[in-house]
């Protein structure tokens, strides 16, 4: 095991630097002038434009500007964003929680929701039930999530409003606000965010379950006397779960990565929405460092979510070196 | 890093589909078929019987059904578009104030937007970006895949290796973040369908060639491969002629149900203000142009909205009809 996790996290290397050095490549062949975009309209002597450049280090080839980089980096420095000043460590201190905050929501959305219609689904196969679920997750996988949230808001935050004379509503941008708790806030970006997995996550479990409801094990359970309760807990889901776990914790990978397109149509501070417009402002340190920290933070999940994979499936080993 | 991990999640979500089709009892082989087959004594190759199967897919005939009526409105839109509700494009600026923002009546089946336009001849034109968008995307991916996977199946070794770890290195890279980052080295001026179409294309080739490549790898154990080795054949006729047309199935499978995810993600990019410049219209475009209007209007995003939900649903389920008709598990 400690020999699969050390290979494992060997290739981290060339992973981390397969996309960093994309990264740069990518961003110093993009046009926009950070220089400029930060002085705005304002006239700038070319002595004062040339020593800008020079202080940010533009003026250097991408791979010097590379080197130098990570160099800062092994030191745990990412630099300062040239639109505010501020350290990039700073910003991302700040606008990470948030990122945090959204993505666990919306995995326990997708958790309870998810494996409850999958189960229910599977186990009243056939039923209106099931078909409601299997219609609405298709329907929800070909939704456009920034679509789903704009409906949302408009049923939410507008149409409920005015219906009931503006006493129940749900807040629909941002993350506080004097009227709202932030949890408050939270709900409908979450459930937008959760749309698609909890679709997906249903659908596995569904299929999971169904297939080892037909398995020879169930059967023998059921024939030596167990009770239906415990051939169903303990024999049937518990196998079936494993899939689903492992298609949870990819996706909070995914989700802790920033949703970029949810936190947009909700203003939500978090790093996803933080990196967009970095990324429209040329704000190159702030995007590396953003990006940086969201590659480790899914290869990281992703690793441990292979390593709970063994623990959860004892058939599973992982051995030194034909385990892949 | 994840190699595994995503693998067992294709995996996962391959089984899904299969198990779903083969317990609803869908035409994956029912016995009665067979029967038909051995009583009329015909022969029917691979293709003629997949279409065969298709054929009796309810949802997948509703799909293509559908697919088509977009296709030929918007191929044919202007025959017809501009002169019963108005150009998709022109803004009259001497009736636009009057005719913003109208509500849905006979003259504009779904009203007009905030400069006046015709919303419906909007969302008709709009489909030709998105289809364009979402088969040339997709025929982009899979030539990409099919040559980088066929390669690493077929000889292993380094070039094997390479291109796995490069496949690594796009599925950490966060999806939506590096097409953005694609799209934003690109000058606004020369944003349009070319730059779409090689964004999501250059982003989708990962799985196709992962799909392929464990397609060859079992294909390629085959007695008869090893036949035609034995016979002298040269590795590109054992490719072409051996391997090719056994491991070709998963991948009709996936990029049909690719072309949604391809439609989804353009919209997406277009919403975030990265997709073909206006005038021209494009639904993700025109939701985020209506979303100001939200208050007031929510027709601007509604009508772009359902579009897309429909036409991508059409092909999520075409794609699950021509899996079931190919018989494919994706079981790799």
């Amino acid at each position: 095991m400690l020999q699969y996790i050390s290979r494992r996290l060997l290739q981290f290397v060339p992973v981390f630097f397969g996309v960093t050095l994309l990264l740069f490549f990518i961003t110093t062949v993009l046009p926009g002038d950070p220089v400029r975009l930060r002085t705005g309209e304002r006239a700038m002597s070319p002595a004062v434009y040339a020593e800008l450049r020079e202080a940010y280090g533009l003026n250097d080839p991408w791979y010097i500007q590379y080197v130098h980089y990570i160099g800062k980096l092994s030191k745990g420095d990412l630099g300062t964003s040239i639109y505010t000043g501020r350290p990039v460590t700073e910003i991302l201190n700040d606008t990470y929680p948030y990122t945090m905050k959204l993505a666990f929501a919306a995995i326990i959305i997708e958790i309870i929701v998810g494996v409850a219609a999958g189960i229910i689904s599977a186990l009243k196969q056939y039923s209106w039930a099931d078909m409601l679920v299997t219609l609405s997750t298709s329907i929800m996988v070909a939704l456009p999530v920034f679509w789903l949230g704009l409906l949302l808001q408009y049923f939410f935050g507008i149409w409920l409003k005015d219906w009931t004379n503006g006493a129940f509503y749900l807040p629909v941008s941002g993350a506080s606000s004097s009227q709202f708790p932030e949890w408050v806030h939270l709900i409908l970006p979450a459930i937008t965010l959760a749309s698609v997995s909890t679709a997906y996550a249903a659908r596995i479990m569904r299929s999971q379950l169904l297939e080892v409801i037909g398995q020879d094990y169930v059967r023998t359970a059921h024939a030596k006397g167990l009770s239906a309760r415990k051939v169903l807990w303990d024999h049937s889901i518990k196998n079936a779960m494993i899939p689903v776990v492992t298609f949870i914790g990819l996706d909070l990978g995914a989700m802790l990565s920033g949703a970029i397109l949810t936190e947009t149509v909700f203003n939500w501070p978090g790093v996803g929405f933080t990196i967009f417009r970095a990324i429209s402002g040329r704000d190159y340190p702030v995007v590396f460092g953003g990006v940086i920290l969201v590659l480790i933070v899914v290869l990281v999940i992703n690793l441990l979510v292979d390593i709970s994979y063994a623990f959860l499936d004892p058939r599973i080993r992982y051995g030194g070196g034909a385990g892949e | 890093m994840s190699r595994k991990g995503s693998q067992e999640f294709e995996k996962d979500r391959a089984e899904d589909h299969g198990v779903k089709s083969y317990r609803s009892g869908m035409p994956a082989s029912p016995p009665s078929e067979v029967s038909e087959q051995h009583a009329g004594h015909q022969t029917r190759t691979l293709w003629a019987d997949a279409w065969y199967r298709l054929k009796r897919n309810k949802l997948a005939l509703v799909s293509i059904a559908w697919i088509m009526i977009v296709v030929v409105s918007t191929v044919s839109a202007d025959l017809w578009v501009p002169g019963n509700f108005g150009s998709p494009t022109e803004i009259n600026t001497q009736t636009a104030s009057a005719e913003r923002l109208r509500s849905p009546s006979a003259e504009h089946p779904m009203g007009t937007d905030d400069l006046g336009r015709d919303i419906f001849a909007r969302v008709v034109y709009g489909a030709r970006i998105s289809l364009a968008v979402g088969v040339l995307a997709v025929t982009v991916s899979v030539i990409i895949g099919l040559i980088l996977g066929a390669f690493s199946g077929f000889y292993g070794g380094w070039p094997d290796t390479i291109i796995m770890r490069v496949t690594d290195i796009f599925l950490a890279f966060p999806y939506i973040l590096f097409a953005i980052l694609l799209l934003a080295v690109i000058p606004p001026e020369y944003r349009g369908l070319i730059s779409m179409v090689g964004t999501i294309g250059l982003l989708g080739w990962t799985s196709i060639a992962r799909v392929f490549r464990s397609s060859i790898l079992t294909v390629k154990e085959n007695d008869y491969v090893d036949a035609g080795r034995a016979l002298g054949a040269s590795d590109l006729r054992l490719m072409l002629r051996h391997i090719m047309p056994n491991a070709v199935a998963p991948i009709i499978v996936y990029a049909t149900m690719s072309i949604g995810g391809a439609i989804l993600t353009e919209a997406a990019l277009s919403f975030l203000g990265l997709g073909v410049p206006p005038p021209t219209p494009s639904w993700g475009r025109m939701i985020e142009d209506g979303r100001a209007f939200l208050t007031s209007n929510p027709g601007l995003i509604i009508w772009p909205g359902l579009a897309i939900l429909s036409t991508v649903l059409a092909f999520t389920l075409l794609g699950d009809g021509v899996r079931d008709a190919l018989d494919v598990k994706m079981k790799d």
